[in-house]
């Protein structure tokens, strides 16, 4: 085969869309004038570390030079990649989705999963571009001294993982239905928020060589570290991308399906890198944080499934299988609002027996009660959660939020949560504790969503429990209204 | 390749956008889809184009739907949306490269229906230019030419001569002829009847989401034509013409023009020639008889309201 044909098929490989982005990139200035800025600044900081080296033999003496230049120039390529990468990602994807550029691409063949993985690739080879702009540079430094080879690459390799992480978020951050304005208000908040992570990162990279982090590379412990850092970080990436998926696919298909499955292997495979952790430190301290964080990631799929259709468009049915049993099996990961609730209730409640089960098993002498209080709180969490969304939902069904979309129900929920929330607090405060409830605030905070998990209240959880109960009663014919719509539901042959 | 829409229904909360419309074109026919804003044209073009779905009824391409099979039904499209391309530090050749791709096109037939699409749009000679550097009419040649790279035997145009000069229409609507030619069904929205008018062989007429006339050009306008017109240029003087017409049996709404009379004539084809013989022999010189047809803009005009929803 000549090299022109092995290039050709090299060339049909190759995404479109990450063709098309490498060749808006190089033709555009701003990657261009990033890269010199960028090769200036590394340049300067090389020639001011000599010139410092040179004049400060102390430095030199304690073999110090190598690692603060190294740190230096790690600093540079992190604040240029962890900001202007996925700035540069999210706002040109945010720009092609105002526009009709993204709505073309479904009238041809390419899927939206393509589109999404080839934006990331192709931010990702920008990012590697600039990696490899640097890494001379970074590769010098160890003849200054002070830094191994083996710590350079895997600080790199740490570096490389938290920009796609950060990639990923903002091209999720660009696919979000919401208005161009409010894309920018999170997309600046994510941006600031985002920018801490440098300190923090900078700060590992200080500890990890002054601690001989390159010395340990042969060691067990290193690995496990690694290999559970790469596990979370892609998880997160899976589930952002996944999430990103769904958005860009048109609302008429199963959006749901790819982000539920993400969110389900992440669920696993984050578990069972949290249990080996668990078990390694005989504590529960890591799977309690494990349904913490799972609990908050299914309190917001909860409320975004509120937003979804209630009524199962011809695209959705004809993908729904025709074993009955399998129907029931996979009512969870279709498209729908009832779908999205009994899958969140489900994954809820996994959850919480999951790390019941593990900690009894894992650790069985342990004697400390934390794991049951966290189970009881992410209970006491869920009654309420799912008591608002029902009342969010049935709420936007009467009087004059009808009229409002029902991919708008979150909102509702939202400030039914800052009226419970919120209120009370404002209240009890402008009432100095006068009130018929006198100064306990219990009573005040009955319907708020956040208990207090220093003081678990019964008050609460029976309060919670008969509000779902009655809500659970008054949507009742609607779930069976949904559930009887999808058994029924008649592909097409 | 038959074009079916039958009972196509879209709402948008309380709005019915397109209201149970059905109706059918087919390989080398040119359809006009035409109405006023908000009609429902732009909703059953993107239905048709699988980027919506209808909330009741189908639209069928050789029997394949659209709603259910949209990834076969893609492959039969070509539409060209009332948008025009935005993309950033892009080629023209880059631009169609890239959506050549996207249609699944591979290595040296993707260079060369890209270089055949360029000649027949006309675009070789700026394939270099960036997008953003192009005016309006070379950026819908671009749509054109992007929706054609798949070689679809079903054509969309979503309002293709909005905003063109002269010279760019008369260029678009040979484009269109010469496709129409190769047998490809078209659906062609404009608000410029009389363009739309030279070139289609069918029209649809639709407001706020509902047919009103559906069907080739000759019978639309036919069904139009409740009252003949006829236009009579006189050699004398009209005002005598004007007197005479005005005691003759099936005559109404005599008016004079410059030096031409027209008036509405109630009687049959028979009528119309016997009232031709009497005005000649009468002894008035006649130098034009006429009855002018009605056209698309007098029929869009007398069939539609012009509500909006």
């Amino acid at each position: 085969m000549s090299a022109a044909a092995i290039f050709d098929r090299l060339d049909d490989a190759m995404s479109p869309v990450v063709v098309k982005e490498l060749r808006q990139a190089v033709r555009g200035r701003f990657i261009v004038m990033l890269l010199m800025g960028f090769l200036a600044t590394q340049l300067i900081t090389m020639g001011v570390a000599l010139l410092v080296g040179a004049e400060n033999a102390a430095m030199a003496d304690t073999m110090a030079m190598g690692r603060t230049t190294f740190l230096w120039l790690l600093g540079i390529l992190l604040g240029t990649c962890l900001l202007c990468i996925p700035l540069y990602t999210g706002i040109r994807l945010g720009v092609e989705r105002a526009n009709e550029d993204v709505d073309l691409l479904f009238i041809t063949t390419i899927l939206p999963r393509a589109i999404v993985f080839g934006k990331f690739a192709s931010s990702m080879l920008l990012t590697l571009l600039i990696f490899a702009a640097s890494l001379p540079f970074m590769v010098f430094t160890y003849f200054l001294r002070g830094i191994d080879m083996p710590s350079i690459f895997i600080l790199l390799a740490m570096g490389l993982l938290s920009i796609a992480v950060m990639v990923c978020l903002a091209i999720m951050l660009a696919t979000l239905p919401v208005s161009k304005p409010f894309k920018v208000i999170i997309g600046l908040n994510f941006a600031f928020g985002g920018l801490p992570a440098l300190p923090v990162l900078i700060a590992f990279a200080f500890s990890f060589l002054q601690s001989g982090g390159g010395s340990r590379i042969a060691t067990s412990a290193f690995w496990i570290g690694a290999g559970i850092t790469v596990i979370f970080c892609v998880s997160a990436c899976t589930v952002m991308l996944a999430i990103s998926i769904a958005q860009v696919t048109p609302p008429a298909a199963n959006r749901a399906r790819p982000v539920r499955i993400a969110l389900l292997l992440q669920w696993c495979i984050t578990l069972a890198g949290t249990a080996y952790l668990a078990d390694s430190t005989s504590e529960p301290v890591p799977l309690i944080v494990w349904l913490m964080a799972q609990t908050a990631l299914l309190a917001v799929t909860t409320i975004a499934a509120t937003s979804e259709r209630h009524q199962l468009g011809a695209r959705v049915t004809n993908a729904i299988p025709r074993n009955p049993l399998a129907r029931i099996a996979v009512f969870p990961f279709f498209s729908g609002a009832a779908s999205g609730l009994v899958w969140s209730a489900l994954m809820i409640a996994a959850s919480c027996g999951a790390v019941y089960l593990l900690v009894r098993l894992l650790l069985p002498a342990t004697v400390s009660t934390d794991y049951q209080e966290a189970i009881l709180f992410v209970a006491d969490f869920a009654i309420y959660l799912f008591g608002f969304v029902l009342t969010a939902m049935a709420i936007r069904e009467v009087g004059p939020l009808a009229k409002l979309p029902t991919s708008r129900t979150w909102i509702v929920v939202l400030l039914l949560v800052m009226l419970a929330g919120f209120i009370p607090v404002a209240g009890w405060i402008l009432f100095g504790g006068k009130t018929p409830f006198g100064k306990d605030m219990t009573i005040w905070m009955l319907a708020s969503p956040f208990p207090n998990p220093q003081e678990p209240q019964i008050a609460r959880f029976l309060f919670g429990s008969a509000w779902l109960l009655v809500m659970l009663i008054f949507r009742r014919n609607w779930f069976a209204a949904r559930f009887a719509a999808f058994r029924r539901a008649a592909p097409a042959a | 390749m038959r074009v079916e829409i039958r009972n196509l229904t879209r709402t948008f909360g309380q709005t019915h956008a397109v209201d149970d419309i059905s109706f059918s074109f087919g390989s080398g026919e040119v359809f006009g889809f035409v109405g006023p804003n908000g009609a429902g044209k732009t909703t059953t073009m993107r239905i048709l184009a699988t980027l919506d779905e209808p909330t009741s009824g189908d639209a069928l391409l050789d029997g394949i739907s659209v709603v259910q099979e949209p990834e076969k039904a893609r492959h039969r499209i070509g539409f060209v949306p009332d948008a025009l391309p935005t993309h950033a530090d892009i080629t023209v050749d880059e631009y169609l490269d890239f959506f050549a791709r996207a249609y699944g096109l591979k290595g040296a037939k993707r260079r060369a229906t890209v270089a055949e699409v360029e000649e027949f749009t006309n675009l070789t000679g700026i394939r270099v230019k960036l997008l953003k550097a192009l005016s309006k009419g070379m950026k819908q040649r671009v749509c054109l030419a992007r929706a054609l790279l798949h070689d679809p035997p079903v054509l969309i145009l979503d309002e293709p001569a909005a905003g063109l000069d002269p010279r760019a229409r008369v260029e678009l609507r040979e484009l269109l002829r010469a496709l129409a030619g190769q047998g490809k069904a078209i659906l062609i929205s404009s608000h410029i009847l009389t363009e739309l008018a030279e070139i289609c062989t069918g029209a649809v007429i639709i407001e706020q989401g509902r047919i009103l006339r559906a069907g080739t050009l000759d019978t639309i306008i036919a069904e139009a034509q409740l009252t003949k017109k006829v236009v009579i240029r006189p050699l004398g003087s009209p005002e005598t013409l004007y007197r005479e017409l005005m005691q003759m049996p099936h005559v109404s709404e005599v008016a004079i023009a410059g030096n031409e009379v027209t008036l509405e004539f109630a009687g049959t084809e028979d009528d119309v020639c016997t009232l031709l013989a009497e005005l000649i022999g009468r002894g008035h010189r006649l130098a034009e008889f006429r009855q002018p047809k009605s056209n698309l803009e007098e029929v869009f005009m007398s069939v539609t309201k012009g509500g909006v929803q």
